[in-house]
């Protein structure tokens, strides 16, 4: 146990092969897509998945790599989640939306993971590093629910003669959802993680996921959203219309006592994804800073820092703030997530990064367009993008709101019932 | 006796696998430091890989590396992609063609 | 790698210091800033859970080794307490520190043991100017080389325990660089303003105006001789020490207004439970956790010597300045009328709050 800040050796590396990456296969290809929303960047999914099986890398869920004899395992700390929150915040201060259409299994594999029985992870997963790159989906969302996951109308019914589960519904805004459920011919067998409620009357207790695998009939795109930004990143409403899936495509216990047991286990997963989410959106605020700082030195503008506040300059002192809310947001989310690999339970630092960072992304990315003024506002630079790309932090993966909500419980020890 | 990088650019067109690069047509820029300093670049267009020295006007990826790092990785001795993590060549440009260069060619 | 768990040692430390601050600080706090005077046994306690003396190595007197680490976790532990009786007890870390990392021998050797060794013993240092852009590093107070010393002359504020203390240390500007320069009780040319300084708040704490007027000092009182010390690095420490002062006040400031939260009620359901209130103190648990993890690393890279230690340290100490502010002010607006009242320290915190963008100088790591 100690107080140390010292970046793993594997992570700097891994920074600095992102880096390229965000450089040469996303940004030269950002404003391209952004203006060519709905067009599909093959190649950068096709190198990030021949790249990411190369390196022995799988889909969004880490996994620890067993290096060899219970010994090393011991002496090497484990920092698969730190890893990841990297990856993330690389490669989203590459590109926030192209990053989200890395191959691999998304939310989708996250929830397989956190949820499946061995056998489902085993059937479910291994897709994610065959030959074709693929994609997976969680689809949570409905036009009247959003942030009230409990109220979603999707319907699952048991048809027993066929061991079939029927579903009914449309999801909204499901993240890569065409490319997970569309069939491609560049695309392996993607899949969706559909939450639907087996008994209305039950609440919570009654919501459970199902894996519903791209080809099944009667599951289609009805949309393709047009956004604010991220617009390289499908999002997608997806409609069941009696769409069958076999019994055991029910995530975990096959069994159907009324329990909120599968609806915590999701939210659970949320603890482990909120702070990777926090990453993302911080990877945006540091290039939108980064570009700022940059044109005002070009400007000659410098930032005197060690002034006191009474000789900076305006410019100067909200530049320093950025500084002071990006370098603690991401301590935030480096203390989440190394809380999660030391499996330590970080419901609050999780929620707390999550708020934090959707709350920079955001005031960093609109203070940068504002200071540097024409420029700011321009397509000349990737910048105005970054602006609409950062609203996003803030919004999905739980919003601030609700965020602050799971905060809120938290510290003052009350349940959903006692703090609405 | 260890290749040299003229050497190994004379032996590239020889060594080039068409049918692991079918409808290439792109040109890579090579830029050495160290022992053999120098620019070089390798044109591949109709199923054939000329080289030259010098910097080509349009390439579509550019390798940086010291010239001796470079010669162990052409020859096997240093893994390409480890190489690259560790920040011991840069990239730039088209990174899918730099990760099938080294498949491109048959080396020895 | 990454950690953020301090070690069993530290984790000891905390507790100790903790109890201090919990059982005998905060008690006290409200009568000695309305009598404007902190109990010399208080300070006298406090002083015996060793701290400082842990910074210092054997060598010089202490028991331990210098961590700014270690020093951060237990500033903030005090200030959670009281910050006049934690800046009381830390006070002859203003004269101790600065000669132990940038002194010479011959000073660690005569002063140091001087210092922790006994009881509490008001030493100081003097640094803030009465300007309103005051400026560490572009001081008005200057020092100038005559013969076989220099003179010294200029007036500083805000110096803690300065009527009593032994000697402090006084930062003038040589040659218009920052030095440090050991000053001794009752030299010719300074003195102290009788009566202690009145603040907006850290009213048991006593703090004087500080003349100088051609004080003159030996060459061997220079911290760091003929060439000097890097005065950036005593800088670095002291705005740490800020930061982690800050993070203390506002956690007690957050903790008392959750609690009192979750025990008043209004429209049949106790504030807490209304969503105004619950997302006020989400915010200020998150915003205090942001500026000890900011804070933490500065005070790390101060010990592990990063190029960007120093720059860290002051990005550290504005963010938690600006953080004690909001968190202390949503402490009061949380309980309302009963929050503008001088028998909760809400009020009091607030008061501090505001302070942090001006103390650093106040405390050193």
């Amino acid at each position: 146990m100690t107080i140390e800040f010292e970046t793993p050796k594997p992570i700097v590396q891994t920074q600095f092969v992102l880096k390229t990456v965000a450089e040469e296969m996303m940004r030269a290809k950002s404003r391209y897509f952004d203006e060519h929303e709905h067009e599909i960047p093959w190649d950068y999914i096709e190198f990030m998945h021949t790249a990411m099986k190369a390196m022995g890398v799988g889909s969004l869920a880490p996994k620890e790599k067993s290096n060899g004899g219970e010994e090393s395992k011991e002496k090497r700390p484990p920092i698969a989640y730190q890893m990841l929150a990297t990856q993330m915040e690389m490669l989203s201060w590459g590109d926030a939306g192209m990053y989200l259409i890395t191959p691999g299994g998304g939310l989708g594999a996250a929830a397989v993971q956190a949820a499946g029985t061995p056998e489902q992870k085993a059937k479910f997963l291994a897709r994610f590093v065959e030959e074709k790159p693929t994609m997976g989906a969680m689809c949570m969302t409905e036009a009247g629910a959003g942030s009230d996951t409990s109220s979603i109308r999707t319907r699952a019914v048991l048809d027993e003669k066929n061991n079939e589960w029927v579903l009914n519904g449309e999801k909204i805004f499901v993240t890569s959802g065409d490319k997970s459920i569309t069939e491609y011919e560049k695309l392996g067998k993607g899949f969706i993680v559909v939450w639907a409620s087996i008994d209305p009357s039950a609440g919570r207790a009654g919501m459970r996921s199902f894996v519903v695998e791209s080809g099944t009939p009667g599951v289609k795109v009805t949309k393709l959203e047009h956004k604010l930004g991220i617009r390289v990143s499908d999002t997608a409403s997806i409609s069941l219309v009696d769409a069958r899936v076999p019994f055991d495509h029910i995530l975990g216990s096959p069994t159907v006592e009324k329990t909120t047991t599968g609806f915590k286990g999701a939210m659970a997963t949320f603890d482990a994804t909120r702070p990777l989410v926090a990453a993302a959106g911080l990877g945006v605020a540091r290039a939108a800073l980064e570009f700022l700082k940059e044109k005002l030195a070009e400007n000659g503008v410098q930032i005197r820092y060690g002034v006191p506040r009474q000789k900076l300059t305006n410019i100067e002192r909200e530049v320093i703030d950025c500084e002071i809310m990006l370098k603690s947001a991401w301590l935030m989310v480096l203390k989440a997530v190394w809380m999660a690999d030391n499996k330590k339970h970080n419901a609050l630092e999780s929620s707390m990064s999550k708020v934090k960072a959707g709350d920079v992304g955001t005031k960093i990315t609109q203070k940068a367009v504002e200071i540097l003024g024409p420029l700011g506002y321009s397509r000349e630079f990737l910048l105005e993008k970054w602006f609409r790309d950062a609203k996003i932090t803030d919004i999905y993966e739980g919003t601030g709101q609700i965020n602050r909500l799971v905060v809120a419980r938290q510290i003052l020890g009350y349940s959903g019932a006692e703090l609405r | 006796m260890p290749l040299t990088i003229s050497d190994l650019m004379s032996k590239m067109p020889g060594a080039f696998l068409p049918e692991k690069a079918p409808g290439l047509d792109a040109a890579i820029q090579f830029k050495f430091s160290g022992a053999e300093a120098g620019d070089w670049y390798a044109e591949i267009k109709d199923g054939k890989c000329v080289t030259a020295q010098g910097v080509h006007p349009s390439p579509k990826m550019t390798l940086t590396a010291d010239s001796s790092d470079y010669v162990k990785i052409f020859t096997g001795e240093l893994d390409g992609m480890a190489a690259f993590m560790q920040g011991k060549i840069k990239l730039a440009g088209d990174l899918n063609l730099a990760m099938k260069l080294t498949q491109m060619f048959k080396i020895r | 790698m990454y950690s953020f768990e301090p070690s069993e040692e530290q984790k000891m430390l905390i507790d100790a210091v903790g109890k201090y601050a919990v059982n005998d600080l905060r008690p006290a706090a409200r009568e000695a800033e309305e009598g404007r005077l902190l109990p010399p046994k208080l300070v006298a306690k406090g002083w015996e859970l060793g701290v400082l003396q842990a910074s210092i190595p054997e060598a010089y007197g202490g028991f331990g080794d210098r961590s700014a680490v270690t020093g951060a976790l237990a500033g903030e532990e005090l200030a959670f307490g009281d910050l006049a009786g934690a800046i009381a007890v830390g006070t002859p870390n203003l004269f101790a520190l600065p000669i132990l990392l940038g002194g010479t021998e011959e000073q660690k050797q005569e002063y140091l043991p001087k210092v922790i060794e006994g009881n509490w013993t008001p030493y100081t240092s003097a640094l803030i100017e009465f300007a309103f852009d005051f400026d560490p590093l572009a001081l008005k107070t200057t020092a100038t080389l005559k013969g076989d010393g220099y003179i010294i002359s200029g007036e500083k504020a805000y110096v803690p325990f300065a009527k009593e203390a032994e000697a402090m240390i006084v930062y003038a500007a040589l040659e218009g660089v920052t030095q440090g320069f050991v000053v001794s009780k009752g030299a010719a040319g300074l003195s102290v303003s009788d009566e202690a300084e009145k603040m907006l708040g850290l009213n048991a704490l006593p703090t004087y105006r500080v003349k100088l007027d051609g004080v003159k000092v030996p060459k061997a009182n220079r911290i760091g001789g003929d060439s000097g010390f890097d005065f950036e690095r005593v800088l670095a420490s002291m705005r740490v020490a800020n930061a982690a002062a800050a993070v203390g006040v506002a956690r007690a400031a957050f903790d008392y207004a959750r609690d009192y939260a979750k025990e008043r009620e209004a429209f049949g359901v106790k504030i807490a439970q209304k969503q105004a209130i619950a997302f006020m103190l989400a915010e200020m648990r998150t915003e205090i956790e942001a500026m000890r993890l900011l804070m933490w690393e500065a005070a790390w890279k101060l010990d592990t010597v990063k190029d960007d230690a120093f720059i860290e340290a002051y990005l550290a100490s504005t963010g938690a300045a600006d953080m004690a502010m909001m968190v202390t002010d949503r402490a009061v607006q949380i309980l309302g009328g009963h929050g503008y009242i001088r028998e909760h320290p809400v009020e009091m915190w607030m008061r501090e709050g505001r302070g942090f963008a001006m103390f650093t100088g106040f405390t050193m790591v």
